[in-house]
């Protein structure tokens, strides 16, 4: 479990790094972050991680446009992708899964709990 | 029967409401709560030896009080069950004075009853620890634990500033003003709000934020429902971030000493030992309390007599160890109306507490604490007290909604005045100077909404809170009213606690704005306005004790061109996070204020100049290393400069300490800025400083969390995000940092790490601290050429921060 890769792609500082926190700390996760979806997008190709926390608001290119452009890179397009979103109602979790999501998680998160949350999304 | 057998934990009997029984079985897992109703119940858990203790709130057993106690007094007259009673609010109760003589009774509480109280004082009474309950016991837990409290830290302002984008929203909505972009802005705001603050446990803020957002999603036009909603939402998300118990104080939010007269809160110290009264008194004066002090009861009775104080302090240590403290507690409760009264006391004895509590002393402290503690809770009772020394003025030409009004209000310490004629309402106004109406919609000669279109006519009337009662709350009503200015409507027939709710919630509101007026809204700083006040009264104060005292200025170096090169978004934040680290770097007593543009000045108080200076630098070495980001990514530093001057040697005003500091200022930016000038030179030898750990890492996304992670093990740490300022501290002409073991990023952007290592060989440096490498590629001959050097450990990114954690510590420890 130690060594697996998380990426980070939130907008909000706060919440980034209380994901890092989080996920170093409680998960002993390496984290890797990003800003921005196109930031996002290209620390996956070259990083590779194990697994991609994908906020669903953000400027400029958003959490869905993101997921695509990391689905249609062949690079990108295995890596699993979780969901942030604040606004969790039945229609957007159906959305997201449609979309090909692994999982869904709500902000806000509980710190403590959220490791548990990933590796439970993926199997590990 | 009571209980199971197959749950081993220890029993505490509860003849308390059963709200309270439900909520001490969720804070107190490890304890059972079993609620007993009648005295039998009772006594079949006195004789259970599972059964620990006996919570009884006297006021809801009633006459099966008194059975309680007589069988607890006859069959366990030997053995120590503790017993926790909750009785009335009532100051000569026989009852009272048997509970506490006797020796079952562990601790008495009063009504009405604080449940955060109760479940600290059982918990204590049978030796558990709250504190660790709901808390996570590993150790990753509290390492997160203390790391999301430092990440509030440090993004608490950005989220209040998130609020303040709602509450600019709400309020322009109420003016009817709202505009489409500023929707959106409350909307987004209340968004990230939602996210962000629920992740740091504000469960309660979160849900009004997201409540926000969905009443500002959309273009319908709010209705005047909804409206109402986002004033009562938006408050609430305020007040949740701002004082809940999870929040550190703001280190600058220094509480309003001004009461609503305007005239400066009086403190009354009876303290018989003059140098604590001292230290007190300097402190006082430092928050802008106005400080008596009296050495003597009866020279306290002559003070409260000549000049009545708004609080009084007394300390429970008579010298010659008689009663007449508690006798002078007696006379103060006496007292009409009574003086709020905070009572210092050498003993925490069970007597004591009930007997201060019983004679209305409003709190009570254990000594030694320090003069700032002690104020703390002054300045509390000072701010509680504040609320229910508002006067409301009631008008309503029904004399039965006034009498209620006037009831329900003064029940709540609320003083009202009422008038039923509203032809007599200007004359009343001005003589009452209230600081809220009532006013009832529908009333003979003038409604309440023409009188409250013309209060909003008046100047200084503008501000004053207007709520109208009205028995209409239909759309078009409604919407007369807040079109009228009234800030909110109570729909009659009204009831008490939402009366209440509404009127305390305006009347804090108020308040707020008052504070928001002396708080720069970028910064976080003091005003200028506010600055110069405070400035010049602690320069009389200086005078008149003779005390030490610093003046800077401070601003940031190439300002302007950080505006044109990174926008003014960036230059703000340069700005915003400057003034954020100012409110953290210096005391408490300390003024920071932002005297306009990217001009800030501090003053301490009792603080000689070399120490100021040294404040600065730390300021300055802490600016320096802070990373911005302009809106398009780009990356960069920014620095400051600071001139200071002194009292009283280069001037007793502001005016010439201003121009000396001012010329200092000038000084260090012609020497080539990023520095501070003071008139004087430091004392030699001070300024090498000693860390555990210097971090010489370019990212600040591993710096941070790592140097937090090792600070909250205790490790002293420095960063510093490139090579040249290591290089500098550790081995420059004056090196002021010595580290026993330096991280150092192969990878820097300015200096290659061969070169650094070079440098520290050179200069003996790798004899007296140990290096660590931290390399991005892993490079076999890079590692070898290294260790040749004389580098401890060599570790390849990326690496996880408990990794790294662990490696540090190996090597400080080896």
């Amino acid at each position: 479990m130690v060594g697996k890769r998380v990426l980070i792609v939130d907008d909000e500082d706060d919440i980034r790094e209380v994901a890092r926190v989080s996920l170093e700390l409680i998960g002993g996760f390496t984290v890797l972050t990003a800003r921005s979806g196109n930031e996002g997008v290209t620390v996956a190709r070259s990083e590779r991680p194990d697994v991609i926390l994908l906020d669903v608001m953000m400027p400029d290119l958003d959490g869905v446009a993101t997921f695509q452009a990391l689905q249609a890179d062949e690079a990108t397009g295995t890596i699993p992708v979780i969901f942030l979103t604040a606004k969790l109602q039945v229609s957007d979790r159906r959305r997201f899964s449609g979309l090909g999501a692994k999982s869904i998680i709500a902000k806000p998160f509980d710190p403590l709990a959220l490791p548990v949350q990933v590796k439970g999304a993926l199997g590990w | 029967m009571i209980g199971r057998t197959d749950d081993s934990r220890p029993w505490v009997g509860c003849g308390l409401d059963a709200a309270v029984v439900a909520t001490l079985g969720e804070r107190v897992p490890q304890l059972r709560f079993l609620p007993f109703q009648t005295a039998d119940q009772a006594t079949e858990l006195l004789d259970n030896p599972n059964c620990r203790l006996l919570a009884i709130d006297l006021t809801l057993v009633g006459d099966q009080a008194t059975r309680i106690i007589a069988a607890q007094r006859e069959t366990h007259s030997d053995s120590t069950k503790p017993m926790l009673y909750v009785v009335p609010q009532n100051r000569d109760s026989d009852l009272l004075q048997q509970l506490v003589h006797d020796r079952s009774t562990s601790q008495v509480l009063f009504q009405p009853l604080d449940v955060d109280e109760l479940t600290y004082q059982i918990s204590h009474a049978l030796g558990i620890g709250i504190e660790e309950s709901g808390e996570p016991t590993n150790e990753p837990g509290r390492q997160l634990q203390s790391a999301m409290a430092a990440l509030w830290e440090r993004f608490r302002e950005t989220n209040l500033q998130r609020v303040e984008t709602v509450e600019q929203a709400t309020f322009a909505a109420q003016q009817g003003t709202l505009t489409a972009e500023e929707r959106r802005a409350g909307e987004r705001a209340a968004h990230k709000l939602t996210g962000a603050v629920g992740t740091f446990g504000f469960a309660a803020a979160s849900q009004s934020a997201r409540d926000i957002e969905q009443t500002l999603t959309g273009t319908d036009p709010l209705t005047p429902a909804s409206l109402f909603r986002l004033s009562d939402l938006s408050f609430k998300l305020r007040r949740d971030l701002e004082h809940s118990p999870a929040l550190p104080a703001t280190p600058n939010g220094r509480p309003t000493t001004i009461r609503s007269n305007g005239r400066t809160a009086r403190l009354l110290l009876v303290v018989q030992d003059a140098e604590l009264a001292e230290r007190i008194a300097l402190a006082g004066h430092l928050r802008a309390l106005d400080v008596d002090i009296a050495l003597h009861f009866a020279e306290a009775r002559q003070l409260i007599a000549d000049r009545r104080p708004d609080v009084v302090l007394v300390d429970l240590a008579p010298a010659d160890g008689s009663d007449r403290g508690m006798a002078f507690l007696a006379e103060l409760a006496n007292d009409d109306p009574p003086l709020p009264v905070v009572v210092l006391t050498q003993r925490d004895s069970l007597i004591d507490r009930v007997e201060v509590a019983a004679l209305g002393g409003s709190a009570f402290q254990r000594k030694p604490l320090s003069p700032q503690q002690i104020l703390d809770t002054v300045t509390e009772v000072l701010d509680s007290e504040q609320i229910t020394e508002s006067l409301i003025l009631a008008v309503d030409d029904d004399h039965v909604i006034l009498n209620s009004v006037q009831t329900i209000l003064g029940s709540n310490g609320l003083q009202t005045v009422c008038l039923d004629d509203p032809l007599r309402f200007w004359d009343t106004l001005d003589e009452t100077m209230p600081d809220l109406v009532v006013l009832d919609v529908d009333m003979p000669h003038v409604s309440g909404i023409e009188l409250c279109k013309v209060i909003r006519n008046e100047q200084r009337w503008r501000a004053l809170p207007v709520l109208i009662l009205t028995a209409h709350t239909d759309p078009a009503t409604v919407h007369r009213v807040f079109a009228a200015g009234a800030d909110d409507y109570i729909s009659k027939p009204f009831v008490g606690p939402e009366l209440v709710n509404r009127i305390s919630n305006r009347l804090e509101r108020n308040r707020l704005y008052r504070r928001l007026a002396e708080v720069d809204a970028l910064t976080g700083v003091s005003t200028r306005r506010k600055t110069s006040q405070v400035l010049e009264r602690y320069l009389g104060l200086a005078q008149r004790r003779d005390d030490p005292f610093t003046l800077a200025i401070l601003d940031v170096d190439h300002f302007k061109q950080i505006n044109d090169r990174y926008g003014h978004a960036s230059g703000d934040e340069t700005l915003r996070r400057l003034g954020e680290l100012l409110g953290q770097a210096f005391r408490r007593e300390d003024v920071i204020g932002r005297w306009g543009g990217e001009e800030f000045v501090a003053g301490m108080y009792g603080m000689p100049e070399h120490v100021g200076v040294q404040r600065l630098t730390t300021v300055l070495e802490q600016f320096q290393r802070m990373v911005f980001r302009s809106p398009n990514g780009q990356e960069f530093h920014a620095t400051m400069s600071a001139g200071v001057a002194q009292f009283p040697e280069n001037g007793t005003d502001l005016a010439s300490l201003y121009r000396t500091a001012d010329s200092a200022l000038y000084r260090a930016k012609a020497n080539g800025r990023n520095r501070v000038v003071g008139t004087c030179q430091p004392p030699p030898g001070s300024s090498v400083e000693h860390v555990d750990v210097l971090i010489a890492v370019d990212d600040d996304t591993l710096a941070t969390p790592l140097r937090h992670a090792l600070e909250t093990q205790g490790y002293r740490v420095q960063w510093l995000p490139n090579g040249h300022l290591a290089i500098g501290a550790l081995a420059g002409d004056h090196p002021h940092v010595r580290a026993r073991l330096v991280l150092l990023s192969i990878d820097l952007p300015d200096v290659a790490g061969q070169t650094m290592l070079q440098e520290m060989r050179q200069t003996d440096l790798l004899k007296r601290s140990r290096v660590i490498v931290l390399s991005a590629r892993g490079d076999e001959t890079e590692e070898l050429e290294a260790f040749e050097l004389g580098l401890f450990d060599y570790v390849v990114k990326p690496v996880s921060l408990p990794i790294l954690v662990q490696r540090i510590r190996r090597a400080l420890n080896d």
